[in-house]
């Protein structure tokens, strides 16, 4: 289970990394694209509204500026009455409420006999009530105040810098001055009226895009308009407070360049980390208006959008994460399962049933793959259970004829005055069939030696029923060549495969040394070193009816009889070399002389192992010795 | 042993090369099958390369010549090695088969 | 334990009443031009002379020049330029200078075109203060064969600021700092410096009444410790002098900035700085500069004999 879960853990995880990249990259760039237009929109929509702003400001201010520019012209008319210019300066402040203040001031000694003339009406902030006096006096030098000054100097109207209202209300005010002339140009009278300019910051209060825009408007000389009277910016300039800014900003000095310089613009700069922009431009008058925003703000509402797609983001991530992951996990459950099939077949289970899969996908080939292997697994088992039984029985097949082989044999042999006899018999792999027999009746012993063609069961039953036959007939004290001739019947009969024995059968007479014996196809014997003289006649079991042919001979005291079968001769050692019949000849030459007939069974069969060099045995050895005492 | 059968009109021209014994019997036999059910009763036996027989060789070619004469046709073995003849002779089989 | 008490109250009282009570009229209303001396008052230089000052600043709208009130012996000392006490000795009034605070000349003008020598000026419309120059405005007009319309201003730099003058007589440490935290950073080919072209006449100095040195030499020179203690102790805490500028322009109801004063502060003391030792000593006038000077007057005009050096200069 834990293996599955990596992988669909690992393929979900990789589906998840690859759509959060698209995702942040879509989000980014909707992010910076959004940004750009909404940053654009906002210095569009600032620019508006300080346009907007400066066209009403400058309203209220073309108002006073009528105001008192049709008193001038009232006054120009009316100079010479002086009562009427006292009047006229009452009438203003009075029906003007934005104007606390109104003056009618001549050039020094205009009126002769007068330094100074100048009607001058206040209203009394406190108590509302106008006073009208005469304001030019030694304390009150009006020709070097600015209001007098500077439209005397320049021909031009102008308002003057914001000052406080010494007398009574300490409000901030601001002069405007409009020169009279003469008919050569010359300025001979400054009317001016003394505003209250508090109700700018009161409109410019409300302007405020943004919570932290800062709003400024500034006169001529960088100073504050739109203060009130406990402001801690009384007194300070646009280039003072600069001067308390402690970074060397070259962006805030050249915003500020570019405002005072009395141009409309827009410009981008940043106060530390914070980056944000400012919109400016001049009022008519020559004041400057500002707007500045932080661009935090501006994009607050889209950060706000931001958070929130990143969180539909997350969101969606996460869906995807698991929905990859249940998806992948379900399709991948027959893995699982094909792999428990696959351990209950180690087990041993070949019939496990294997889980059934209904698309028609590769899985699907996989599960009809694994069908077909557990099949054919199935049926290889199977061919090798059978061969393996057959191989046991067979192997036990053996077993039970090389039992019935050895139980046929007799083992021991008689001690006898007059001869030694021993005979072993070593079988083949692949029981060949050999025998041999011997029996000793009164005076005559018979001896045999066989060879069964053939193997396996059949044969050791042949030999068995062979041997038998033999030792039954030889008991009989028949004459060889009938002896054999019945053995043959005897073998023939029922015999429809074939089956033939080969056989040499010899008897000695032990008192007369009279040698008799018959051959039905075996090997020729040796006595002593030589082949005997033997007629092959035919093999038994082939020939029902034959007519054997006897052949007699003499064994004499020290004669030395070996009889044996093909295994012998035809020994092979790994290069095919046989033994051979001139090494069996050998071997009965040098070997007579052994004290036991055991021994030289032994030493006979020794010989041969020697000369196979441990090749494998195909066929049965059987040696039968004998040694005529 | 290989066993390379050639037909010949009636007669069936058999070589054999190689040596028969036990490990070989079975395939022997299978090969030979043929001629024990052809009903073509004359076989011919090229022994020129028959190197060895044993007696389960022996017995195969004694049934052969069984068959063969049962049909009432001829069954020959030519030019077979000294000591392959030999084993012929000492069996005896030499007096059954006949050989060239 | 309650006769100690007595005894040293009754000595506090006398002490106190034995402190010398004077009257120092700084030369204009609060600012920080007179930053040393009001920083002995607040760190009690005066008082531990044993001296009861009071600072009296003449107001903007007054009538009576400090001069007058100097004479009269409304104040004791006074703050004064060199050029106009030499003048005024000439004409009889007996004052002397006990201190010389500036020893180099501030006096510089700001033009709206570029400037680069006094014959730059000639026809311009030109700003000067009402009160007084009009001796160095002749000495400019003569040695350089210039005819300047001059324009009197009391106080500030809006005329200058509206255009309605083509250039201004400035102070490096008050008005020009007042120009540049108007209009901004002005270029220096707008700005012409009297100092580069031969006028060395430094101008802040302490004036005293001859009468009173006579009887007062004593407290005259006390103050004069004090007051030079009070400078270099606000050359070395300017921090804490600048809040004691603000808060006495605050007191009088003078609107200004901190930017104004801190920068006046470090004009001013560049001022100081003897141009002949490179030190602040408060070095007399020199023997040489007082010849020059009376020397132009003379041939002005402006005075008709030469007040001796040694009863001017103390």
């Amino acid at each position: 289970m834990k293996r599955q879960k990596s992988f669909s853990t690992r393929l979900s995880l990789n589906i998840l990394f690859v759509t959060s990249v698209l995702f942040l990259l879509a989000i980014g760039v909707a992010s910076l694209s959004a940004h750009l237009l909404i940053a654009d929109e906002a210095e569009n929509s600032a620019g508006h509204l300080l346009d907007a702003t400066i066209t009403k400001i400058e309203k209220s201010l073309m108002e006073i500026e009528a105001a008192v520019q049709v008193t001038a012209w009232v006054a120009d008319e009316q100079k010479s009455n002086k009562d009427y210019l006292y009047e006229m300066t009452r009438a203003v402040v009075e029906k003007t409420d934005k104007i606390q203040g109104c003056a009618i001031a001549f050039a020094p000694y205009y009126f002769e006999g007068e330094y100074y003339f100048s009607p001058y009406s206040s209203r009394d902030s406190q108590t509302g009530e106008i006073q009208t006096i005469q304001l030019g006096n030694p304390s009150y030098d009006y020709f070097y105040m600015d209001w007098f000054q500077i439209p005397f100097l320049s021909g031009n109207p102008c308002w003057s810098e914001p000052y406080f209202d010494e007398g009574g209300g300490r409000f901030y005010m601001t002069t405007y001055s409009y020169p009279i002339k003469d008919s050569e140009g010359n300025v001979i009278a400054v009317v001016t009226a003394d505003v209250n300019i508090e109700w700018i910051a009161d409109i410019l209060e409300s302007v405020r895009p943004y919570n932290s825009s800062h709003v400024s408007l500034v006169s001529r000389s960088g100073a504050y308009i739109n203060i009130d009277s406990g402001s801690s910016m009384i007194g300070e300039t646009v280039y003072s407070t600069l001067a308390y800014v402690d970074d060397d900003d070259d962006d805030i000095d050249s915003l500020v360049m570019s405002m005072m310089s009395g141009t409309r613009g827009t410009r981008k700069y940043s106060r530390g980390s914070n980056m944000s922009f400012a919109v400016f431009g001049p009022l008519a008058n020559g004041w400057i208006l500002s707007i500045s925003c932080d661009y935090r703000e501006v994009l607050a509402r889209t950060s706000k959008m931001q958070i929130i797609l990143i969180f539909i983001a997350l969101i969606g991530l996460l869906l995807i994460f698991i929905s990859c992951y249940s998806i992948i996990k379900k399709l991948t459950r027959p893995l699982v399962k094909f792999s428990e099939s696959a351990r209950q077949i180690a087990k041993g289970d070949f019939n496990t049933v294997l889980p059934e899969i209904k698309s028609e996908d590769e899985i699907r080939q996989l599960r009809d793959a694994f069908d077909d292997m557990q099949h054919s697994l199935n049926e290889y088992i199977e061919n090798l259970k059978k061969t393996m039984a057959t191989n046991e029985r067979f192997s036990s097949e053996l077993n039970v004829a090389s039992r019935i082989q050895m139980a046929m044999l007799p083992k021991d042999f008689p001690k006898h005055e007059r001869f030694d006899l021993c005979a072993l018999l070593k079988p083949a792999k692949e029981v060949g069939g050999d025998l041999y027999d011997f029996l000793q009746k009164e005076d005559k012993l018979y001896f045999a030696v066989g060879d069964v063609s053939g193997k396996g069961v059949p044969a050791s039953m042949f030999m068995a029923i062979t041997r038998a036959a033999f030792h039954f007939l030889a008991n009989m004290g028949i004459e060889l060549d009938e002896l054999t001739g019945t053995l043959n019947n005897a073998v023939c009969e029922g015999n429809d495969t074939g089956m033939f024995v080969t056989m040499f059968i010899g008897c000695v007479d032990l008192k007369t040394g009279e040698f008799k014996y018959c051959n039905a196809g075996h090997n020729p014997v040796v006595v002593n070193g030589e082949f005997l003289d033997v007629k092959p006649n035919i093999a038994l079991g082939l020939f029902p009816g034959f007519k054997f042919q006897m052949q007699t001979g003499r064994l004499e005291s020290g004669a030395h009889v070996i009889l044996y079968t093909d295994g012998v001769t035809e020994a092979e050692r790994s290069d095919k070399q046989q033994f051979g019949d001139s090494a069996l000849l050998d071997w009965a030459k040098s070997h007579a002389g052994l004290a036991t007939q055991k021994e030289a069974c032994c030493n006979l069969l020794d010989t041969v192992h020697i000369f196979t060099e441990g090749n494998e045995q195909n066929d049965d050895i059987t040696i039968m010795t004998l040694k005529i005492k | 042993m290989d066993v390379s059968i050639v037909k010949e009109g009636a007669k069936s021209l058999v070589k054999l090369s190689g040596r028969l014994d036990t490990t070989n019997a079975d395939k022997f036999q299978a090969d030979i099958t043929p001629l024990m059910e052809d009903p073509n009763p004359d076989i011919e036996f090229d022994c020129t390369d028959m190197e060895y027989t044993s007696s389960q060789g022996l017995r195969m070619f004694l049934l052969l010549q069984k068959s063969v004469s049962s049909k009432g046709g001829k069954m020959v073995m030519k030019d077979m090695k000294p000591q392959v003849k030999e084993v012929f002779e000492i069996t005896g089989f030499s007096n059954i088969i006949k050989i060239l | 334990m309650k006769r100690l008490i007595s005894i040293f109250l009754a000595l506090s009282l006398v002490t106190s009443a034995m402190a010398q009570k004077l009257t120092f009229m700084p030369q204009w209303t609060p600012q920080a031009q007179f930053a040393g001396f009001y920083m002995a008052q607040e760190m009690g230089f005066y008082a531990q002379e044993g001296l009861d000052v009071e600072i009296l600043h003449i107001k903007a709208n007054s009538t009576e020049s400090i001069l007058t009130q100097l004479v009269s012996g409304k104040v004791q000392i006074a703050g004064q330029q060199l050029l106009q006490s030499i003048i005024a000795r000439s004409d009889g009034q007996k004052i002397l200078n006990v201190m010389q605070i500036t020893q180099k000349s501030g006096l510089w003008c700001v033009s709206h075109t570029p400037v680069s020598k006094p014959e730059d000026l000639q026809g311009m419309k030109i700003g000067k203060w009402k009160s007084g120059y009009s001796e160095f405005c002749d000495m400019l007009e003569t040695y350089n064969n210039l005819h300047i319309n001059w324009v009197p201003f009391i106080n500030g730099i809006n005329l200058y600021v509206y255009g309605a003058v083509d250039a201004t007589l400035c102070y490096s440490f008050s008005e020009y700092i007042a120009l540049q935290l108007a209009i901004g950073d002005i270029p220096d080919n707008q700005v012409l410096k009297f100092s580069d072209f031969g006028y060395e006449c430094p101008e802040d100095g302490l004036y005293v009444t001859e009468e009173y040195y006579a009887q007062n030499k004593d407290a005259v020179d006390k103050f004069v410790r004090a007051s030079k203690k009070g400078w270099e102790y606000a050359r070395t805490h300017k921090k804490q002098t600048l809040e004691v500028v603000m808060r006495i322009c605050s007191e009088n109801h003078i609107v200004t900035n901190r930017a104004m004063q801190e920068r006046m502060l470090d004009n001013y003391i560049s001022l100081q700085t003897n141009p002949a030792t490179g030190k602040i000593d408060f070095a007399p006038v020199t023997l040489s500069v007082y010849n020059d000077v009376t020397k132009a007057l003379l041939e002005t005009g402006y005075i008709v004999n030469k007040p001796e050096y040694k009863e001017v200069i103390r």
